[in-house]
């Protein structure tokens, strides 16, 4: 069995198919649940689509999301083309389970790129995905989010982008940093106390960076650097993409950096002090 | 009219190479052909008898000259140099390759187009007024809240898998000109005493093996309030429409097995705990479409009318009946026929298509519009061109001087072209329209709705027609039924079946009798068809067709 997770961002086999059809198991056409009905199962409910055809299990979802709120699972089991992985998230589906057939006949790559082929945003928002008319008017900025390879493609390509690298000086000097040409270092929190650099949004303004500036925002495994993307786009900054990975990546099972993801585990040029 | 942002614009892009994706997967044999054809559906794709039919949105009717010159130029490159229109305000082609059709949507992302939706089990194409904006007896302009309508259902996450297809109209003015009450949900949009839009909401309407005229749900209805209710209606119907036979899985049946009530409870309760957010921002969007909307109309400085009296009499004739009265005085809206006698409704060449484009540019400000009766309108053209538009029109061969009358047919591409048809509707059409262009120039017949279809499903709209003609298939022999009454305006009625039916052969006998019957019994050139046959009823009409053969 195979799971699709996290708006088609996760993707994993699974030896044990026990969980396929977890909690409360009905069939897509059912007419709705009541509160007894999650009583007794454990907030979880899986919805069987008959065949790829049948769009009961959409509105279905929406409407348990709806009551439900988001701590419910919702669970798309069932006859499901890859296409469909897009509407299923959309709709307020939380995890997709597949056969090893339906994935082995359309092929991991389709199941991967099932929600990033499709645009990206819709007119009226639907689940997490953005919307368009909200971009329209509510005149809020982005913040992008890209793997350090891909990233790193973006820059070359771009003459205008500017990887932003938020570690601390210690993490530059001791880690390593990118070797890019137009990168700029400037901490988000200082060594070695963690505290906030007060003087970031000058610094970053010192450095040349405009709000028009598309910038590439790095710390050390993605978390910081949202953060300060967030910090920039408060203050006007309208093309910010967050490394999501980071320099050092997540770690692995063995707890270490560097090996799993990240802009070294992807071979990208890098040095040291 | 309404021009794409950067937004929209990366919409159709995106949506273009998703469907390459999709067609390279089919190719590569990942997709099966019963996974593969929803897909396909709903980017307009048919697998019909000879080949592929691709069908192109032309969103409530709306079409540039620079659009329509490359629809031609996809009529040339990509079919065998024609273009097909149909009832609901778009373009289909019926020669495409498989292969070629991502390349064809990227023709059509160029130009602000695209196929999304235009037909699967899914929401189609918003249809509407043809004279949307200009229209003499218009209330508001139905094109903004259609746009919004678009957008609302383009890629709708939630209803692209639904019992079956659905279909909305818009219309903004007095006289029904978009047919709304024969749609799945028809929108009459009108203003309150402050001004503000609201909308008319009828649900339930439609054509097929079970026609029905839509009932009333809801009158007045606040922009705010139009989007989350659509959104429950819908809801309602994707989760309780019949999926066990495709043949009751309209909302019409739906409507009609809970009751007009129970489905308007079920509604209620659906949009009264619906999620508002998504729809925080309709206000702001529908402003600014309206803007985009005004911005695109051109400044008509009102002139004075044109004096017909000392006019060439084929000039006058023409623009009797194809020309309709215009909001600004000195101005008009020219509709320019797409059936010429014993031609094949709405088939236009590429050369026709590139002349249009020329004439609209030169005399209607690059725009025009595509009516569900399959002809073309220029919306804006000032009451001294219009000589010089009918002889530029007249050279193309697209003179005809016969909207609204009984040749003004429209036809389904039946069996010809169509998988599902039971009977041709196309040589039907071509015969019927010979005889009854002769008998116009001899008749003062007036306006009369003369419909074509090759089968049950009812494309071609003969339900709604004033004498509908139906093809079916009895013994392996082509049959055609004949119905009578029948009108898709605001006082919307289904036809009466007249009795058993004709072998082609005799249609055209058959009808000219009904016709002969109606001249006998008007009371006046004054009384139209429909009117005539309520009062008289349906046995003059039935005598005359079969006692008195």
């Amino acid at each position: 069995m195979w799971v699709l997770k996290e708006q088609g961002a996760r993707f994993e086999h699974r030896a044990d198919s026990s969980d396929s059809a977890a909690g409360l198991t009905v069939d897509a056409g059912e007419p709705c649940l009541d509160e007894q009905s999650f009583a007794n199962e454990g907030n979880c409910v899986t919805l069987n689509f008959p065949s790829s055809h049948d769009g009961r299990g959409f509105s279905f979802a929406k409407r348990v999301r709806r009551e439900r709120g988001e701590g419910v699972r919702i669970i798309a089991t069932g006859n499901l083309i890859p296409d469909q992985a897009r509407m299923a998230f959309q709709c307020g589906f939380s995890e997709i389970h597949l056969s090893d057939e339906l994935v082995s006949r359309h092929g991991e790559t389709a199941w991967r790129a099932a929600t990033t082929v499709a645009p990206d945003a819709l007119y009226t928002k639907s689940g997490k995905a953005p919307s368009i008319w909200d971009a329209r008017h509510q005149h809020s900025v982005k913040i992008k989010s890209l793997t350090s390879a891909e990233a790193f493609e973006d820059l070359q390509r771009s003459a205008k982008g500017v990887l932003l690298d938020v570690r601390t000086s210690a993490e530059w000097q001791f880690v390593g940093r990118p070797a890019f040409e137009r990168s700029v270092g400037i901490q988000w929190q200082t060594f070695p106390y963690a505290s906030q650099n007060p003087n970031f949004l000058d610094e970053v303004a010192d450095a040349g960076l405009t709000q028009e500036t598309p910038i590439y925002v790095l710390c050390r495994s993605g978390v910081r650097s949202l953060a300060a993307a967030q910090a920039l786009k408060a203050a006007g900054y309208k093309d910010l993409t967050n490394v999501s990975d980071g320099f050092e990546g997540a770690k692995n099972a063995s707890g270490r950096r560097g090996i799993l993801n990240g802009w070294k585990a992807a071979h990208l040029p890098w040095n040291q002090d | 009219m309404y021009q794409y942002d950067d937004h929209d614009q990366s919409f159709v892009e995106a949506r273009a190479d998703e469907f390459r994706n999709q067609v390279e997967r089919r190719l590569a044999g990942q997709l099966s052909e019963d996974e593969f054809k929803p897909l396909r559906l709903q980017n307009g794709l048919y697998l019909q008898l000879h080949a592929y039919m691709l069908r192109v949105a032309i969103p409530y009717g709306e079409l540039s000259s620079a659009q329509l010159r490359k629809l031609g130029y996809i009529a040339d490159t990509y079919d065998k140099g024609y273009g097909h229109f149909t009832t609901r305000q778009n373009i289909q082609f019926n020669w495409p390759k498989l292969v070629d059709t991502p390349d064809i949507l990227d023709h059509l992302a160029g130009v602000q187009m695209h196929a999304i939706q235009t037909s699967g089990n899914c929401i189609r194409n918003v249809t509407s007024d043809p004279f949307a904006g200009v229209a003499a007896d218009e209330f508001i302009d139905p094109r903004p809240i259609s746009e919004l309508m678009r957008q609302w259902s383009m890629l709708h996450p939630e209803f692209a898998f639904l019992p079956r297809k659905f279909k909305f109209a818009v219309t903004g003015a007095a006289d029904d000109r978009a047919a709304i009450k024969f749609h799945d949900i028809g929108i009459w949009a009108k203003v309150d005493d402050a001004g503000a839009p609201v909308f008319d909401v009828y649900v339930g309407g439609g054509q097929g093996r079970t026609p029905r005229v839509a009932k009333l749900f809801e009158s007045a209805v606040p922009l705010p309030e139009l989007m989350p209710l659509l959104d429950a209606m819908l809801r309602v119907y994707n989760l309780h429409g019949r999926r066990d036979n495709k043949y009751k899985a309209r909302i019409k049946i739906l409507v009609e097995e809970l009751g007009l009530e129970n489905y308007r409870d079920e509604v209620k309760a659906e949009v009264a705990g619906i999620d508002r957010a998504p729809f925080a921002t309709v206000e702001a969007e529908y402003a600014r479409i309206k803007d985009a909307f005004e911005e695109g109309t051109p400044g008509m400085t009102p002139g004075e009318p044109i004096d017909l009296g000392a006019a060439d009499p084929a000039f006058s004739g023409w623009v009797k009946t194809n020309v309709a009265a215009h909001r600004v005085p000195g101005w008009a809206i020219a509709q320019i026929s797409v059936k010429p006698k014993g031609g094949i409704p709405g088939d236009v060449t590429g050369e026709q298509m590139r002349a249009l484009a020329d004439l609209a540019d030169t005399f209607s400000q690059g725009e025009l519009r595509i009516t569900h009766r399959q002809n073309v309108v220029f919306p804006y053209v000032k009451a001294t061109d219009l000589l010089a538009l009918y002889q530029g029109l007249a050279a193309v061969g697209l003179g005809e001087d016969n909207i609204g009358e009984a040749s003004d047919i429209i036809a389904c591409p039946g069996l010809d072209y169509c998988a599902l048809a039971t009977a041709r509707s196309i040589p039907v059409a071509q015969e019927l329209s010979s005889m009854l262009r002769d008998r116009e120039a001899k008749d003062e017949l007036g306006s009369i709705s003369l419909n074509i279809s090759g089968c049950i499903n009812a494309c071609g709209h003969h339900h709604a027609a004033n004498i509908g003609i139906l093809g079916l298939n009895k013994a392996e022999k082509e049959s055609y039924q004949i119905t009578l009454g029948g009108r898709s305006d605001e006082n919307a009625a289904v036809g009466d079946i007249l009795g058993p039916g004709f072998a082609q052969a005799d249609v055209p006998g058959a009808v000219s009798k009904i016709i002969d019957t109606y001249l006998d019994l008007r009371t006046s050139t004054q009384e139209r068809f429909p009117d005539t046959y309520a009062r008289v009823g349906k046995e003059p009409f039935k005598e005359a067709v079969y006692v008195g053969a």
